[in-house]
């Protein structure tokens, strides 16, 4: 094994038995707790520091607080260490080490500030930028480039080069990542991104020495759902972002913290804006979250925001033509048909994409006026009582720790491929065995198909099939129930026959809760958290006469019914409205939303909506006004109390709450009934670039769609 | 208990159960809520039954019944009869 090799193996086996396979709690351990027989001294610039056996100098540094500069090494790829940049002096060794592969030892003296490690920086500076173009001004990483910013500091204000600059041909990638090969440096993070993390054996680096280059060697898009995430990593201005391409520098962009709504992990973005406009969106770091990645949909269906957008209110004229009217004519002419409109014919449905707020305020002002038939899109059959069965009770982190997954109708890949990096963790790095009912899909990792009809199921759920006890054997347990299986009509059936599978097989015991539900939106769970549900009185009998859909495009409604539609874009549901109230995007409106292990975030407000549009739950506050039944709150942190008066977990923003497990009772109520047969399980994202409103009016993601279609073909 | 116990509850619109996982305080909303969950499903299996659970949250009962109007009633430290106690008052205290 190479030194490098051993290094590798050994910092990371220190890492495993320090901190379990959660890598990312390594940063928030401090290195005051020694003494502990596991740590070793070394001292970084005269300072002494205890670090764990094994670990790299350049962790050593990071404690000390001492900064190293660096290419290549990133904390959550695999170490390479072959950009050089990272050199340090430590005494006894006779040259420069490379501080991101060499492991410590006890008494190890590291120096970073002496004339030999800012003689090595500043060589490896100069040949890096030998062949690096000097395109700054016209490169869209300039100002956010690592090399730039490095050269700064270690680079020479002359060169001694006198020959051509190595030129190389750029590299088609597909709709997404923008190449410029000749700024690459062969950092090869893209490489060991692509391999380790996305799974897909794409990338790679062709020829050697100078005529090295990172590429996809025959020509092929990144067949990747993360692929946007090579562009953060690129140190350089080699990978950027197509759609982001000349269009803002990254000084005037103006960063604000929000939430992804594109599927259910409720990803941390940051959203970056230049005046009124969404000009990208880049993730924040969540380790127990998304870590650092965000998909392709949350990160460039943003252009979707400047197009077909709902921006002033509109009532439909007796030419059956939408014509535009003012938010009082709107506002009344609703509020005087809800009042006109016997409760029981009232109906409303809240869309996937719903901040909770509004949610709230809809089903406030419907209970006030006496109808209860409250639900959220395309979940109208589920059961919202008890909030371990529609969660994901492992939590995102708790994926790691699985050594058996049975995923059942879902397809992680497609409905939430950052979820889909831990578990191909789990699988590759945990020895975590998959299998899967449902979808027979590539996973980027091996998985196992037993099947896709309900008949499988069935035989998993009665203690027939093999797996069963491969299930009852594994400590931590998974089964992964996906948002489709909710969505169809003998859910409740098929859900009380996986609960009484789950405490039969041990899938739940003790602290360990295996049983995980999947959401694929970022409104659902808020919804159901709320009880967005019907209440008692609620009935199908009376058929529909007025629908208040709230940014749903698929619900019920009966020719003849009034429907309201309140919402951010012109599409399926809009069409069908009589009135249209114009809302904010989930960019454009402060809200609560809560992803699927039950963890409620708030999204800000990163600029106004569009034209006359408004916040939805003033939109609301102001209807139940003219409808005669105000709402009892006047700002945003009292809609939020009354969220926490709905549910308390509202009140603790950014927490899981652990959940309480109903020992079958969950479903006991439920009369044994047979599944539908005929219907096979199947994954809710057919076609991953395109599966909300936001998504579908993307011309960015009908590009992806296009391109993928293209490779498949 | 028999189902006839809650054959109001087809007046209440949805109930609310807080809770916390773990507390004293909370221990018979628990009890109660294991053990007649069942029962109250099976008497109305329309109404909503929301179990809201929350660490350090205190024990409260909320009944929505029609037109919006909300009850709420303290459960902190009672056991599971006194559970059963309060939202027998509170189904059957349906306002006008």
């Amino acid at each position: 094994m190479t030194r490098l090799a051993v290094a590798r193996k050994a910092s990371r086996e220190a890492y495993k038995t320090l901190f379990g396979a959660r890598a990312g709690a390594m940063r928030a351990m401090s290195a005051e707790a020694a003494p502990n027989p596991d740590t070793v001294p070394v001292t970084v610039n005269g300072q002494e520091v205890h670090v764990p056996k094994g670990v790299t100098v350049l962790y050593a540094c990071e404690q000390a607080g001492v900064d190293v500069p660096r290419f290549c090494y990133h904390h959550k790829l695999s170490i390479a260490g072959n950009c050089r940049m990272c050199l340090v002096e430590v005494e006894k060794s006779p040259k420069p080490v490379a501080s991101c592969a060499m492991p410590v030892m006890p008494g190890m003296n590291i120096k970073t500030t002496t004339d030999l490690v800012k003689k090595a920086r500043e060589g490896v500076m100069e040949f890096l930028l030998i062949n690096h173009p000097l395109d700054c001004p016209i490169c869209d990483q300039g100002g956010e480039c690592e090399l730039q910013d490095q050269s700064y500091i270690f680079g020479s204000d002359r060169s001694r080069f006198t020959e051509y600059k190595r030129a190389v041909e750029d590299k088609e990638l597909g709709p997404l990542v923008k190449t410029v090969m000749t700024r690459c440096i062969h950092c090869t993070r893209c490489v060991r991104f692509s391999t380790e993390i996305a799974g897909v054996q794409d990338m790679g680096i062709t020829g050697r020495g100078n005529q090295a280059e990172v590429g996809t060697y025959i020509s092929k898009l990144l067949a990747s759902e993360l692929s946007g995430n090579v562009i953060d990593l690129c140190p350089v201005g080699a990978l950027t972002s197509k759609p982001f391409a000349f269009t803002a520098r990254s000084w005037e962009l103006e960063g604000t913290p929000s939430i992804d709504v594109t599927d259910g992990l409720g990803s941390n973005i940051r959203v970056d804006t230049r005046g009124n406009e969404v000009m990208r969106i880049v993730p924040r770091a969540n380790e127990e979250v998304n870590e650092e990645w965000i998909s392709d949909k949350a990160r460039f269906s943003y252009d979707a925001l400047k197009r077909q957008r709902l921006d002033r209110p509109m009532v439909r004229g007796s030419d059956g033509k939408l014509q535009e009217t003012s938010w009082e004519f709107a506002l009344d002419y609703v509020a005087e048909k809800l009042k006109a409109t016997e409760p029981d014919a009232i109906r409303a449905v809240a869309g996937k994409l719903c901040d909770a707020e509004s949610m709230i305020s809809l089903k406030d002002m419907m209970n006030k006026l006496g109808a209860s038939h409250t639900t959220p899109e395309g979940m109208a059959n589920v059961s919202a009582d008890v909030r371990s069965s529609y969660l994901f009770n492992s939590n995102l982190v708790g994926v790691e720790d699985a050594d058996y997954v049975l995923l059942i109708g879902t397809n992680p890949r497609t409905e939430a491929p950052v979820l889909n990096v831990r578990l191909r963790r789990a699988v590759i790095a945990g020895g975590a065995t998959v299998t899967s009912v449902g979808p027979n899909a590539d996973l980027s990792y091996p998985s196992t198909h037993l099947g896709d009809t309900t008949a499988t199921l069935e035989e998993i759920t009665s203690g027939k099939h093999a797996v069963c006890e491969a299930i009852k054997a594994a400590n931590n347990p998974m089964v992964i129930v996906g948002s489709e299986l909710l969505r169809r009509a003998d859910s409740k059936i098929l859900l009380k026959k996986i609960h009484a599978m789950c405490d039969e097989l041990g899938v739940v015991k003790g602290d360990w809760n295996g049983f995980n539900v999947l959401h694929d939106a970022g409104g659902t769970v808020g919804a159901l958290d709320i009880g967005f549900v019907p209440g008692t009185s609620a009935s199908n009998d009376v058929p529909a006469k007025l629908v208040y859909s709230l940014g749903a495009e698929e619900f019920d409604a009966p020719a003849g019914a009034f429907i309201v539609y309140q919402g951010h874009h012109g599409a399926q549901g809009a069409s069908k409205a009589d009135v249209i109230l114009p809302g904010a995007a989930y960019t454009e409106k402060t809200g609560t939303y809560v992803n699927t292990e039950g963890r409620a975030q708030v999204a800000v407000a990163s600029m106004g909506p569009v034209g006359q549009a408004k916040e939805d739950w003033r939109i609301l506050r102001a209807l139940s006004e003219f409808a005669g039944v105000p709402l009892p709150y006047n700002t945003h942190e009292q809609v939020h109390r009354r969220l926490a008066e709905v549910a308390p977990h509202f009140a603790k923003l950014n927490e899981v709450e652990a959940t309480l497990w109903m020992n079958g009772a969950t479903y006991a109520h439920e009369k044994a009934r047979k599944a539908d047969a005929s219907i096979p399980f199947k994954s809710s994202v057919e076609n991953f670039f395109m599966t909300d409103v936001i998504s579908k009016t993307s011309a960015t993601m009908a590009k992806c769609t296009e391109a993928r279609n293209e490779m498949n073909a | 208990m028999s189902k006839a116990a809650f054959t109001g509850l087809k007046a209440v619109q949805e109930l609310r159960f807080h809770l916390c996982q773990t507390s004293k305080g909370s221990e018979g909303v628990r009890n109660f809520l294991m053990s007649s969950y069942k029962t109250l499903k099976a008497a109305s299996p329309s109404t909503p039954v929301l179990i809201r659970e929350s660490s350090g949250a205190e024990g409260k009962l909320y009944a929505r019944y029609d037109m919006g109007v909300e009850k709420c009633v303290k459960l902190e430290g009672l056991d599971a009869k006194g559970v059963e106690k309060c939202l027998q008052d509170l189904v059957s205290s349906v306002p006008k």
